[in-house]
C-alpha cells in the first residue's frame, strides 16, 4: 500500500491495530457482560438494581455484536493490505475454521441474548409468574455459559495463531517464524 | 434493526464469499482438511442465513 511516513506504511499498521483492538475489546466487553450476570440472575439482589444492569449488560452485548461481526469484513481487508493470500495460506485457513465455529456459537447464543431484560422488565411491571421468570432468565444464562465460554477460548487461540504469523510491516516478514526464504538460505 | 441486517447480511455474504472460495481452492488446487472444514461451515451457516434475510429483505413473517 501507499501513504508511508518514516517507512512505516500507516493503512497497514493502522488496520493491524483496528483489527487487534477488536479482538481485545470483544474479550474484554465479553468480560463486563459476564461479571454483570452474576447479579442479574440473582433473585435475591432488588429488582431495580438487576434492571438497571441488564440494560446495561444488553447495551454492551450489541457492542460485542457489532464488533464479532465487523472482525470478518476486517480481517479480509487486513489480508487485502498485507498481500496474505485468502484460501492458500493455512494458518489463515485455521483461524477461519474457528472464526466459523464462533459464527455458529453466536448463532446458538442470539435467541439467549435479551431474554433476561424482557423478563426483568416483566417482572418490574408487576408480572404475577415471577418464581417462572426468575427460574427462566438463571437458566437461559446457565444455559449459555457453556457457549460463551467457547467463544474466550476461541478467540484466545485465534489471538495466539494470529500473533505466532505476525509480519512486521516492512519486508513482509514473520516475526515468529521463519520464511521460505530464510530455511532456504540456512540449507546452503 | 441494523443489528439484525449486520448479522444476516454478514453470515449469507462471508458464508458464500469465504465458503465458495475455499471450495473453488479445493477444486483447484485438491484436498486440505483446513479448506475442507471452511467450505462445510461457511456454505452452511450461508445456506442457513439465507431464507432469513430474504424474509428480513422482503418483510415476510
Amino acid at each position: 500500500m501507499g501513504l508511508q511516513i518514516w517507512g512505516i506504511d500507516l493503512v497497514e499498521v493502522s488496520f493491524k491495530g483496528i483489527h487487534a483492538f477488536m479482538a481485545a475489546a470483544w474479550l474484554l466487553f465479553d468480560f463486563i457482560v459476564f461479571w454483570l450476570h452474576f447479579d442479574i440472575k440473582n433473585p435475591e439482589v432488588p429488582t431495580e438494581r438487576r434492571l438497571e444492569r441488564a440494560h446495561i449488560m444488553h447495551a454492551i452485548d450489541q457492542v460485542v455484536g457489532v464488533i464479532f461481526l465487523l472482525m470478518l469484513p476486517t480481517g479480509i481487508i487486513l489480508c487485502w493490505i498485507t498481500d496474505t493470500p485468502l484460501f492458500t495460506t493455512a494458518w489463515l485457513n485455521w483461524k477461519h475454521v474457528l472464526y466459523a465455529v464462533i459464527i455458529i456459537d453466536a448463532l446458538y447464543l442470539i435467541p439467549i441474548s435479551g431474554t433476561a431484560l424482557r423478563n426483568l422488565q416483566a417482572i418490574h411491571d408487576g408480572a404475577e409468574n415471577v418464581d417462572e421468570l426468575n427460574h427462566e432468565i438463571k437458566h437461559n444464562m446457565d444455559r449459555a455459559m457453556p457457549a460463551v465460554f467457547l467463544v474466550w477460548t476461541l478467540v484466545f487461540v485465534i489471538s495466539v495463531i494470529s500473533l505466532l504469523n505476525l509480519k512486521t510491516p516492512q519486508g513482509q516478514e514473520y516475526i515468529f517464524r521463519k520464511t521460505a526464504a530464510e530455511i532456504e538460505a540456512e540449507r546452503r | 434493526m441494523f443489528m439484525v441486517y449486520l448479522l444476516w447480511l454478514t453470515i449469507v455474504f462471508g458464508g458464500f464469499f469465504l465458503g465458495g472460495g475455499a471450495a473453488w481452492t479445493l477444486m483447484e488446487q485438491g484436498f486440505d482438511p483446513a479448506l475442507g472444514l471452511m467450505a462445510v461451515l461457511y456454505l452452511g451457516c450461508a445456506f442457513y442465513g439465507l431464507p432469513r434475510l430474504f424474509k428480513l429483505v422482503t418483510g415476510r413473517s
